[in-house]
Order: C-alpha cells, then structure tokens, then sequence
C-alpha cells in the first residue's frame, strides 16, 4: 500500500464493500443462469424426435429411405446422448466448467445433426420441402432463442452448427438467385436471430440480477426482524434479570458487610486499649456509612427497576421524628447548629405507613440541612390534620438557616448524581442521589417533596403525606431469658454461622449449626424425636438448592416439629417476603447485617410469644414496642458523645448531648428527663458538682444519675453513690451493659402516665443454666444443688410472711419480706421475680403502699413459677442424690 | 485466705461459700449480727463480707462493733449490699468499710476485691 492511498481511506473500504457486493450478486446471478440452462436444455429434449420424424415424414418420397433414417437416426442419437449425459450429471461430481463444457459440445452436436442433415438432404429437394425444411430449423433456432437464452456460448454454437452447414451447401448448389438469395435469408436470419439473442440474454441477466437483489433486501428485512424480535426477547428477560440482580446483590453486599460489622461489634466486647478501641469504633463507624452509601445505590436502583415496596407497619411518629433528630444533633452541635423538632401534640401516636422510609427521607433532608449550614438553626416541623376521619395528612417540614439553593438550581437538586453545583460535591461529598430518593420515595407514599429557597438565607424541604391512623398502640411484647435455651442455626456460610454462633454462645444459649435445609431439617426431627426439641431455629433465606422458605414451609408441614419456633434472617429483601413468612408461620423476619442487641431482643420476643402471634415480628415492631426514655448525656469528649448517643437512639431512646455540667443542670431544669448519663470528668462543671446541684432542683431529687467514669476501681462505684449518683458505668462500656443499667430504673414509680408496665412473666421464669455456669466457672459447681435446695426450702416461707405483710397492709415489714425473698432470688438467677420485688421494696420504702400491695399478686405468681421451675430441676438433675 | 460470711439470707451465704470456696479461700459463714461479730472476734479472720440489708439493719451494727474493737479494726471488711440508697452507702463508708460492691455481683468481681483488699499495694507481701 502506497502513501497517497492512505488519503482515501473511508472511501476505499466503502466501494470494497459495494464490490463485494456486486461480485456476490454476479456469481449468484451465474449460478442461477446455470440452473436455467440444465432447466431448460432438459425441457427442450423432447422437441427433437418431434421435429425429425415430421420432417421424415414430409421427404419420405424424395430421398432414399435408408439416407432419411440415418438422419432421423442420428438426431434422435445425439438427443439421447445429450438426455443421457444431462440425467447422469449429478453422480459426477464435475465442476461447473466441466459442466458447461459438456452442455455446449452436447448442443452444439445436436445442432449439427440438423445442420449437417440438412445440408445433405436439401439440394435433393423439391423447393417447397426445401423451404419446409428452412422454416423447420429457423423454428428450431428460434426456440433455442428461449431455451438457450442463459448461455450465449451455447446458443450462437446451436445455431452455428445448424446453419452453416445450411449455408455451406446452399452456396454450393450454384449461384442462382434462388439459393443466393436463399443463402442471403440464411445469414440475414442468424445474425437478426443473433441480436434478438442479445436482447433476450441481457434482458434475462437483468431480470436475474433484479430478483437477487431483491432476494437481498428480502433477507435484510427478515434479518432486522430477527434482530428486533431478539432485541425485544433481550429487553424482557433483561427485566427479569435485574430483579434477580438486585436481589442477588443486596445479598452479595450484605453479607461480607454483615460480616465486619459483626466482628467488630463482637471484638469491642473483649478488652482492648483506648487506641484500639477508638481504630475499632472508626471502622464501625465507616462500615455503617458504607453500607449507608451501599443501601443509598441499591435503593435507587430498586426505585428505578420498580421493585421498591412501601411497607406498612404501625409506628410511632413523634417517636421517629425524635429518634432521627437525636442521632443528627451530634454532627449538628459540632458545627455548633441549633436542632430543633417541634412536633406538636394532636399528632397521632400511632399512624400506619414505613417508618425505614419515612425515616430515610427525614435523615435525607436533616444532614442535607445540617451540611450546608454554617451558622444558626435546623428546625424540623411536623403538622398532622384529620383526612376522612381515619387517616391524618402529616405535613413535614425541614427548614435551615443556610447557604441556600439558586432559583435555576431548584429543580435540578432532585436530579440523580447532582448537587447543586459540581464544585460542591468536592466541598460537601456525598453521593448526590438522596434527594433524588427522598423525592421518589414521597412519591412513592403519595406525596411530593418540593423547595422553596432563597439563596444565602436558607431554604424549607416540604412533604405531606396521608397515614391511616391506628386506633390503639402496639401492646409491649413480653421478653423470654435466652440462656439454656436451644438454637439451631441454619446457614449456608460459615462466617454468619460463627457471628450468630459467638453473639448467641455469649448469652449462653446452646447454639447447634446445619450447613443446609436438609441438615437442619434431620437436626429438628432428631431433637423432636427424643423428646428434646429446639425451642428456635434461625433461617437463612438465601441458601442454595433449598432456601429458608423451603425449609420453613417443610416445618409448616410436619406436625412432629411444631415445638420449634422459626426466625428468618434476610440478606436480600424481596416483595412479598414478609407476607411468605406469616403465611410459613414465621415468627420474625430480620434483615442483615443485624446487630447483636437486635438480634438479642427478636429472640426474647419470638420465644415469648405465645402460638399464636399476629404478625411477624420485624425490626420496627421491636423497637416501638420498646419503652422509649428521654435521657441526657453529659459527656464533653465528642467521639464518647458520639457513641453513646448512637447506641441509645438505635436502642429507640431520645438523647440530648451537652459537654459540661453547667450545660446538664440547665438542661435538666427545662426538660424532664428520664435519665442522666453523667460524665464525672468534665470542664467548667464536674459530674459530682452538677449531680449535686441536680439533686437541690425540685425534679432532680429523683433522677436517676448514672455515672460514666474511666475509673474502674472497686471504689469508684461507691464513690459516685457516696456523691448522690444513681449508678456507675466503668467505661469504656458494651452496648448492652448501658442498656441494663438504663433500662433498670425503668422499673421504678414515675409520674409519667404511659410509663410502659414491667414486662409480663415470660418462660423461663429462672435462667438456672447461666447460674450453674457461673458457679461451675468459679470452681463451685457442687454449691448448686446445696443453694437450690436452701432456696426452696425457705422460698415458700418468706412469700408467705411477704403475703402476709402486704394483707396486713405495713410497709416496714413489706419492705422487710420483700428484701429478704429478693437475694434469693437475685441469686440463682430469678431476674423477673427480683425486679418484681425490688419494685415492690422500693414502692414501700417510698411509703406508697397501695402500691406495694398491688404488686403482690403478680410477685405470687412470678414466685410459684420459679419454685416449680427450681424444684423440677432439682427432680431432674439430683433425682440420684436427692431421693 | 480465711473469709467470714455474714449474711441473714442463707442462700446469698451457700452462694458466697461456693464461689469463695471455689477460689481457694477457706469460708465460715455467720447468720446473723451476734455471730457475726462472736466469730469475727475469735477466729480472726483475713477479710470479713458483710450483707448490709436493711436501711437500718443490723449490718451498720456488727461494722461500727468491729470497728470499736481494737483486735479487729484493722480487719478488712468488704460491704455487699442490694440498696442504692446514697446516704446509707456513705455512712457504711464513713464508719470504715474497705469497699462496697452492689448486687448483684459476678464471682470473678468478688474475688478481684477481695485480692485487692487483703494485698494492697503498699502491703508487700501477703
């Protein structure tokens, strides 16, 4: 290839493709000639023997008989031959020359018979036969006209052969003006024969090459239709596949996620230094920002691919709308923003629609608020007014005080994958698709999310939509002690086996593990069958081959394993799943990751239960059935802040921050608080300083204080009580350890009506498997019994003196019983009984009681049910030495 | 080491004995006030654990006792208590205790302040 060629380059290649395509028609064009030619030569063999024996039969009296056979003879013998050679071609298996070839000489000969036939019988004619003669082979050209019209070579060879013979003795008979002008018609007739030939050839190729084309185009049509119907067949099974997708990786996200949350939540359970400790609570923290970002993506693909479900709980508004300020009041006090959520009473408590969603916009709208301000507030308002009489339309509002968004940006925020301007997801970060999902997900609930700003002042978020309104509030579910009880997990990966393994071993439930359905379903039925049956099993819903459903559905069926109730664990949500599960008998269905304190309170609930539950427990019925309490946090070191408030507000609390002391009294002066959590260490007021001017205010004489103190000293605890505290948190502390010691002084006599009532007695009323632990732990396993014993020897005595205390209605000997039942108790692990007591101690010490009275009948019955528990123990674990 | 118990609720006092027993101490146990101090002051021994009931029980009694003796007030007395009532909390400290631990307590804290008690640092050897 030259230089100057590489200037054409585009035009090159296109006349090679034209090329191409002319030369494919030419030689498609030529092979429909050739098939022509085989067609139409075989049609014409007939014709022959005809035409000689007419002609025969027409100079029967002027040459001699023998000369006319012969003739006859060997026209019909070069047909024959010409037949026999067409019939036997396919056999062969000649080239397409070697074919033409055979078909030309083959003609050729035929039309030499006539020619050479002819010529001899001629001058031995009459003049009229003569002429007969003429017109018979000027007829045989002429048919050969059509029937040789795809070759040329044939014909003009046919037609030479027939005629120059002619010719040839025509001339030869003199040149009289008879045969000169004979001869002169003979060659005239073949050369006006020859350009009719030409005529009809070239019509026929153009004819030929016409319907290749059009065969062409033809095929391209049907090849686009091909194209479209598998571009279509593409598009639909496309659909089906992403639902698939989304699913598959949800679950393929979820379940390394749940993997490290997990861990690092079970690793910050064990002893660790301060650094440690901090590394571990920045990958927490990162990790759940991850899978925030993750959940942002996944949950916009969902909103796109249609496939996103609104569900439809109870919950409570006020409670929400408190939560999700609480956990965003740490970042906004960092940038020293006033937060603010205004939530008038007449909004319902109870309203029907998807907390998660509601929430997410909120969360959406609040950090949003929260970020692009600088200075002064964010305040978060709600509004609820009656629709239909059973429905309220609840208007929310976020408004802030911040940079602002220009009037040509107020509609393009609600993009996907924009801010307001590029320059600022550099400055601000964030994935730019929350507003875009808070808008859908409105949308989606029936409203519409809409802006009014103005530049440098701030702008005001806005929705409205309408809720059913729920009649009465959920009632609280009962909690079951989890130690001693049997679970059988059911995973196909080891990793979640070993979380569910180490978060459940760690409360002392007795964990066993199946790797699939069929090896969990012979684990049930082996238990079932010695009379031993798990009291839970824990389904994983995405497994291979058999999945959770399947297996819950087999258990559904088999009477034989009804004892064991079932929770399924989900990776990957799907539409419809929670309805699948009620209809299995499913008890709860929980989304991973999980944390512990979740998975821990679904369990306690779901063995609880009675057979039969409602509904299926989910994580928001867990959490609104949950107590929620107002509690301020006095801690002055922002990470701690941080912590905290994010255990306590996913625990369902409501949490004020403050960083000193001063900060807290004046806090706890305005709002009455539930609980103090309370730093000793901190700037311009200490803990011991402002506990002591809480305890001087009218409402703090009897807040509960709980003191959070890095001093892990024996006498630290007493130190902080000695100060007028509550309680004493060492920290750094577990999750669940600043739960119980929050949780505890629920129980206690406040004036808040709807203080939620203890939780029902739920079986087992006495954990004896972890207090036989902790003595075998300790070397003192034999003291068991020996306790046991004492206990149910005395037990039935001092509820007897605590009836009759309570019957003669004296709060000192009330208090005196109630005490002296409650070490007892407390001691081998009677937690329901002892908080029963305590409470009823507590009630007389104060001097109500009435109070202490009323608590008497479910103390009775609390008492009976461990004592039974205690004695059948003892039946069935000393029946050797006891007899 | 050589432990007294003393409890008016036999089950917390069987429950002290095995964990403590557990742990290698060597435990007698008293039932109530009076025996508490009549074996405090004969058996002499290393540590005392004293169950502070009532608001106004008799433990405050057998503490300010020990105490006033000169045979036993140098003896550790651990206080274990169920009450968190501040001022009674601060009067037990204030009349000598060596520590207070709430109920309910694990076996591996009560043993913990117990070794913290009986080898204090500035006691060398034990």
């Amino acid at each position: 290839m030259t230089a100057g060629a590489s200037f054409g380059a585009q035009p090159p290649r296109v006349m090679t493709a034209a090329i191409a395509r002319e030369q494919d028609t030419s030689r498609e064009v030529a092979t429909q000639l050739r098939a022509r030619l085989l067609l139409e030569s075989g049609r014409a063999l007939y014709g022959h023997p005809a035409l000689i024996i007419a002609v025969g039969y027409l100079i029967w009296d002027d040459l001699p008989h023998l000369a006319i056979l012969g003739w006859a003879l060997t026209v019909v013998a070069s047909t024959g031959f010409r037949a026999w050679w067409l019939r036997s071609l396919e056999g062969r298996g000649l080239t397409q020359r070697e074919v033409l070839r055979g078909i030309r000489t083959s003609v050729a000969l035929v039309g030499l018979t006539w020619g050479v036939g002819a010529a001899k019988a001629l001058p031995e004619l009459p003049v009229l036969n003569a002429a007969m003669v003429l017109v018979v082979l000027a007829g045989l050209v002429a048919v050969a006209l059509t029937t040789l019209s795809s070759d040329p070579v044939s014909f003009f060879g046919f037609e030479i052969a027939v005629l120059v013979p002619v010719f040839i003795a025509d001339m030869m008979q003199g040149l009289d003006r008879l045969h000169v002008s004979t001869a002169m018609l003979v060659l005239l007739f073949a050369a006006v024969m020859g350009f009719v030939y030409r005529r009809a050839h070239i019509a026929l190729v153009e004819h030929l090459r016409g319907s290749v084309l059009l065969g062409h185009s033809e095929e391209q049509a049907r090849a686009a239709e091909e194209a479209m119907r598998e571009a279509r067949d593409l598009a639909e099974r496309t659909a089906r596949a992403r639902s698939a997708f989304l699913a598959n990786m949800s679950h393929e996200i979820r379940t390394p996620m749940n993997a490290v949350l997990g861990f690092v939540e079970l690793v910050l359970d064990t002893e660790l230094s301060t650094d440690q400790r901090r590394a571990l609570e920045l990958v927490r923290a990162s990790s759940e920002t991850l899978l925030t970002i993750l959940n942002d993506i996944l949950d916009y693909s969902k909103i796109e691919a249609e496939h996103l479900e609104l569900e439809a709980v109870t919950f409570n508004l006020t409670r929400l709308v408190h939560a999700t300020t609480s956990l965003l009041a740490v970042r906004a006090r960092e940038k020293h923003l006033e937060l603010l959520a205004d939530v008038p009473r007449d909004v319902p408590r109870s309203l029907r629609g998807d907390p998660t969603r509601v929430r997410q916009v909120l969360t959406n709208l609040i950090s949003n608020a929260i970020k692009f301000t600088e200075t002064g507030e964010v305040v978060v308002s709600i509004e609820s007014r009656p629709v239909d009489g059973d429905s309220a339309a609840i208007c929310c509002r976020v408004r802030d005080t911040g940079i602002g968004i220009a009037p040509e940006h107020l509609e393009t925020i609600f993009g996907e994958f924009t801010q307001a301007d590029v320059s600022m997801t550099r400055r601000y970060g964030g994935t730019g698709l929350g507003l875009a999902i808070s808008r859908r997900l409105v949308r989606l609930m029936g409203g519409e999310l809409t802006v009014t700003s103005e530049l440098g002042r701030g702008s005001e978020f806005q929705f409205t939509i309408t809720l059913p309104v729920e009649a009465a509030p959920l009632p609280p579910p009962g909690r079951a002690v989890l130690a001693g009880r049997r679970i059988l997990v059911v995973d196909d990966n080891e990793t979640n086996r070993r979380i569910l393994r180490d978060m459940l071993g760690s409360e002392g439930v007795l964990v066993e593990d199946a790797t699939n359905v069929n090896q969990g379903l012979e684990a049930l039925r082996r238990e079932a069958a010695a009379g031993n049956p798990h009291d839970l099993a824990i389904l994983d819903a995405q497994m291979p081959e058999r999945d959770g459903f399947d297996m819950a559905a087999t258990v559904q069926k088999d009477a034989t394993l009804q004892a064991t109730k079932l929770l399924m664990l989900t990776s990957a949500g799907q539409r419809g799943d929670a309805d699948r599960c009620r209809q299995l008998g499913v008890r709860a269905y929980l989304t991973k990751p999980i944390s512990r304190a979740d998975l821990l309170e679904a369990l306690a609930v779901v063995l609880a239960g009675g057979e039969e539950t409602p509904s299926v427990i989910t994580r928001h019925t867990i959490a609104d059935a949950r107590g929620s309490l107002r509690i301020l946090l006095a801690e002055d070191n922002v990470v701690n802040q941080q912590v905290a408030v994010a255990m306590l507000v996913k625990r369902g609390h409501e949490v004020d921050a403050v960083a000193n002391g001063r900060l807290a009294v004046e806090a706890v002066e305005r709002i009455p608080y539930d609980v103090v959590l309370m730093d000793i260490q901190m700037p311009e007021m200490d803990g011991f300083a402002a506990t002591h001017a809480i305890r001087r205010l009218p409402q703090g004489k009897e807040l509960p204080i709980i003191a959070l103190t890095a001093h892990a000293l024996s006498g630290e605890r007493e130190r902080c009580l000695a100060q007028g505290m509550t309680d004493y948190l060492p920290k750094p502390f577990k999750a669940h350890e600043l739960f119980a010691v929050i949780e505890r002084d629920r129980g206690r006599p406040t004036e808040e009506p709807e203080a939620p009532p203890e939780p029902p007695l739920a079986a087992p009323p006495v954990d004896l498997e972890s207090f036989r632990q902790t003595l075998r732990d300790a070397g003192a396993e034999e003291a068991v019994d020996t306790i046991l014993d004492t206990f149910l020897e005395q037990a039935p005595e001092r509820l007897g003196a605590l009836t009759a205390a309570a019957t003669a209605r004296q709060g000192d000997a009330i208090m005196r019983a109630a005490h002296a039942l409650r070490g007892a108790a407390a001691t081998i692990g009677a937690r329901e009984l002892a908080g029963l007591l305590e409470h009823m101690e507590h009630a007389a010490q104060a001097g109500l009681v009435p109070e202490a009275v009323a608590e008497l009948e479910r103390v009775e019955t609390a008492a009976a049910a461990v004592i039974d528990a205690v004695r059948g123990d003892r039946k069935q674990r000393g029946a050797g030495r006891h007899a | 080491m050589n432990v007294l118990v003393a409890d008016d609720d036999r089950v917390t006092v069987q429950w002290l004995s095995g964990v403590l027993t557990g742990a290698g101490h060597k435990v007698t146990a008293a039932q109530d006030a009076a025996q508490a101090v009549m074996l405090a002051t004969r058996t002499l021994p290393d540590v005392m654990i004293l169950d502070i009931g009532m608001p106004a029980g008799s433990g405050e009694f057998v503490l300010q006792r020990l105490k006033a003796n000169t045979r036993t007030s140098m003896m550790p007395v651990l206080v274990l208590t169920a009450l968190r009532d501040s001022s009674l909390l601060k009067r037990v400290r204030d009349l000598g205790a060596a520590d207070i631990l709430l109920k309910p307590v694990t076996p591996d804290v009560l043993c913990q302040a117990l070794d913290r008690l009986v080898r204090p640092p500035q006691g060398g050897a034990a």
